[in-house]
């Protein structure tokens, strides 16, 4: 397996999805390549620190209440009945 | 799994469908935060991701009668903002799209890496929960082109499963597997100068 093999693999061995075959060459490669570690690490941190960042935000966010008026005033304007 | 609605939810859905004047508001301040989150995390623009919160909102009252009850409500307006920020992001005209080849790893002839890969600190998880540290991961996935930054967020923040993504995005299941490792792949290059700092 080359480092172009087992880069293209990296979602399938962090899924567990990789083929056994597949994932014995898989981990066979990374114990000769630390290239390839060092690149497993950066991309498990990668997904990550993309969730830690854009997880904060969804918790923080209170509608601003103009916002709120807004959306009532169109749903009048949209259904008089309701 | 789905989980089953709480009693809160399952009174809010029935004064839902009953009209009442006041459940609509509720619905709005109760819920409307976490979705702009949503929508402003899909279209990187506060006044589209107010449009389709606002179309969210909406198009959920109009509907509430085909919510089964089988999935939580907060799950089913998850849905149903993120279907509208995607209809927002198809209505705008599309800029050429900045080509994602060169943030991919490259290889020699071998099929090895071209050169050495940095190692990142093992305090970049500790780095990641700093304020201003996740600015700029964010900045850096807004630097992701748009058709892959979209299947980073759908699939990896907002967590869609393959196959849903692939039907929102009007895409096949391999096309979006494809697209999220090389987005995963792109966002790790950009990242690579902040957080990989100490190379082999």
């Amino acid at each position: 397996m080359t480092c172009r093999d087992a880069l293209e693999f990296l979602d399938d061995y962090l899924e567990g999805t990789l083929p056994l075959g597949q994932s014995l060459a898989f981990n066979v490669h990374l114990g000769l390549c630390r290239a390839c570690r060092n690149y497993l690490d950066s991309y498990r941190k990668t997904i990550a620190a993309s969730k830690a960042a854009c997880t904060q935000t969804a918790t923080q966010d209170k509608l601003p209440e103009e916002l709120i008026q807004a959306i009532l005033s169109a749903k009048r304007d949209e259904a008089p009945n309701n | 799994m789905e989980e089953a609605l709480s009693t809160d939810e399952s009174m809010l859905v029935t004064a839902l469908r009953a009209g009442e004047p006041s459940a609509f508001e509720r619905l709005v301040r109760e819920h409307g935060g976490r979705l702009l989150a949503v929508a402003e995390r899909l279209l990187a623009n506060r006044e589209d991701a107010r449009e389709a919160l606002q179309d969210a909102l909406l198009a959920a009252f109009r509907s509430i009668k085909s919510f089964d009850g089988r999935a939580r409500l907060t799950t089913w307006l998850h849905r149903i903002v993120i279907n509208a920020a995607l209809m927002k992001r198809r209505s705008k005209r599309r800029h050429p799209e900045q080509q994602i080849e060169e943030l991919l790893p490259a290889f020699l002839a071998d099929g090895h890496q071209a050169g050495p890969v940095s190692r990142w600190n093992d305090s970049g998880a500790e780095l990641s929960q700093r304020n201003e540290m996740q600015q700029i991961v964010r900045e850096k996935i807004d630097g992701l082109p748009e058709s892959y930054r979209i299947v980073l967020m759908l699939r990896d923040i907002e967590e869609i499963d393959t196959e849903t993504v692939a039907e929102m995005l009007e895409l096949t299941p391999g096309a979006v597997k494809v697209r999220l490792h090389r987005a995963r792949q792109a966002l790790r290059t950009l990242l690579d100068p902040v957080f990989g700092k100490g190379s082999q």
